[in-house]
């Protein structure tokens, strides 16, 4: 790398370089994942009479779990005791760093996985045909169903990330128990101002229910689909974005203290 | 030119370093020795920028070394006592991580591969500990980097990769260079480290050349320890092994450790007698 490109304090090649190293770290379990894949397919089409490849919808689904999961595990290296300290004074901005894994999960793993998926899909398909001129059916990744939940895939990425850079172990397992309690949480806040933007609701909350159960019947005037469905975005973008921030400044404050004297 | 002004740092309510301050010139390979748990891993860390300090400032060459700079980051190498052992050859390390390092010297790093006898097809992880060392020791040597951190670089080498590791070290063009090497395996070292660190409690204790070891001190058997300047003395069956605040045959760097720490202000004493001033502030 030439010298003016390190010293500046945001670069474009140390970020190709960081991204290349992270595919070249996931690209083994990726292969191994999308072989094993492809031996069962191919297991299912030699003994059934029939063969469907499935859906797009199906295909991009297992791609986005295999891509949840590797951004579950995105910073693992960095809280190893002897990895860690490596990762920490690679010389790259921290900034970089965690543009770099989100580049890899949201750009080049949908794509590379993608291109894996199309090729299966191919071969599988193909198979089908000579076998049981079953239709001849190729994941296409254009498919609007795709591009219509990128954006809860990204969000999901963004949350893993944030887990891995939170938590050593058990990094996405821990993070969706979170999400579970938190929108526990929050199911029960938003009922909470149900009731109290409900007349009657809010005569239940002050004067309690004297061990009876209450049903209000009426529908609330702010569960209407659109209310709903603002409510749900907000509640997606807000969560997204404080978890992209806040992996970034775990991120930032990373210090090797493992191992230490 | 590396320096430490005010340092405060530690681990919950353990205080490790206060108001330490030191500095470092460029061209010199610095020993910096120190009972376990002084904090000379964390001195490593701290410097290296994978810590942060507390209270105070790290400056290399001027810039803080705490803000992980790139270009900061690129100007040091920072080999910890058990160095990670990724699953990649000495080679592809080099085509993954050199490459962000623009002073990185390729020629060099199969030069001292060939040095150290490591075999550069073999994956680090599946190296045995010194091998593995012994790699880390050649990536951080052919860095360009102008600090270099080892910590404990000659633990788990075997006896010829230990003269291997000095004249390595002579590999290097010092002019701009410095090498911090924090170790307890002085008698390996002394040949190389100049000038030597101790800290002790939290602070510097002492700094001084490494000619003071060789030509200030001397370390005699005596039956009896009257009228004579000891700085230190080891009883044995056959009477005592003492260090002696007398130039003669030159002293060891353990045993000048050793007084260091048992009294250090016999030690420090004994060093302004024989002439090397330590200034207040530096102490």
């Amino acid at each position: 790398m030439k010298l003016e490109t390190y010293q500046q304090p945001y670069s474009v090649k140390r970020l190709y370089f960081l991204v290349r190293n992270r595919l070249l770290d996931d690209v083994s379990p990726i292969l191994i994942v999308a072989a094993a894949f492809l031996a069962l397919n191919l297991l299912f089409l030699l003994s059934a009479h029939q063969y469907s490849p499935g859906t797009v919808g199906g295909w991009a689904l297992i791609i986005a779990v295999g891509g949840i999961f590797l951004a579950g595990n995105g910073f693992a290296k960095m809280h190893d005791g002897k990895a860690g300290t490596e990762w920490l004074l690679l010389p790259a901005s921290t900034l970089e760093k965690y543009t770099a894994a989100l580049v890899m999960y949201l750009i080049v793993y949908p794509v590379f996985a993608a291109l894996l998926a199309f090729l299966e899909s191919l071969i599988c398909s193909g198979i089908g045909y000579l076998m049981h001129k079953s239709s001849l059916w190729i994941f296409n990744p254009f498919t609007a169903i795709i591009w219509e939940n990128y954006l809860n895939y990204a969000f999901f990425v963004v949350l893993a990330l944030a887990g891995s850079a939170r938590f050593r172990k058990f990094a996405l397992g821990k993070t969706a128990a979170i999400m579970v309690s938190f929108m526990l949480l929050a199911s029960l806040l938003l009922v909470l101002g149900a009731l109290l933007l409900d007349s009657e609701g809010r005569q239940i909350l002050y004067n309690g229910i004297k061990g009876h159960s209450v049903e209000i019947q009426r529908p609330l005037t702010v569960s209407t689909e659109s209310s709903l469905k603002i409510l749900g975005n907000l509640f997606l973008a807000g969560t997204g974005l404080f978890a992209l921030v806040y992996g970034y400044a775990l991120v930032r404050e990373k210090e090797a203290r493992d191992e230490v004297q | 030119m590396l320096e430490i002004k005010n340092l405060n740092f530690g681990y919950g309510k353990q205080q490790l370093f206060k108001q330490l301050s030191l500095s470092v010139q460029p061209g010199q390979i610095v020993g910096l020795l120190g009972l376990n748990g002084a904090g000379k891993t964390s001195l490593l860390k701290l410097i290296a920028g994978a810590l942060y300090p507390q209270g105070g400032e790290i400056t290399l060459y001027g810039r803080s070394t705490g803000h992980r700079h790139p270009d900061v980051l690129a100007d040091i190498y920072f080999v910890p006592e058990d160095p990670w052992g990724p699953a990649l050859t000495p080679e592809a390390w080099l085509d993954r991580f050199g490459v962000f390092r623009p002073a990185m010297n390729r020629s060099l790093f199969y030069s001292l591969l060939e040095e150290f006898q490591v075999d550069k097809g073999k994956l680090i992880s599946r190296m045995s500990y010194g091998q593995r060392k012994k790699c880390a020791l050649a990536q951080a040597m052919a860095s360009g980097s102008r600090l270099i951190l080892l910590d404990e670089p000659t633990n788990g080498l075997d006896i010829p990769s230990k003269a291997q590791f000095r004249r390595s070290l002579s590999m290097l063009d010092l002019q701009e260079t410095i090498i911090v090497i924090s170790t307890h395996q002085a008698r390996d070292l002394e040949t190389v480290l100049d000038p030597i660190l101790i800290i002790h409690e939290g602070a510097l204790l002492c700094k001084f050349p490494a000619a003071v070891v060789r030509e200030q001190f001397s370390v005699r058997r005596v039956e009896t320890l009257e009228g004579l300047p000891v700085v230190y003395a080891e009883q044995g069956a056959l009477g005592y092994q003492a260090l002696l605040a007398d130039p003669g045959a030159g002293a060891d760097l353990e045993m000048l450790f050793t007084a260091a720490i048992h009294n250090p202000e016999a030690f420090r004493k004994a060093l302004e007698k024989q002439g090397e001033n330590i200034p207040q502030e530096k102490l």
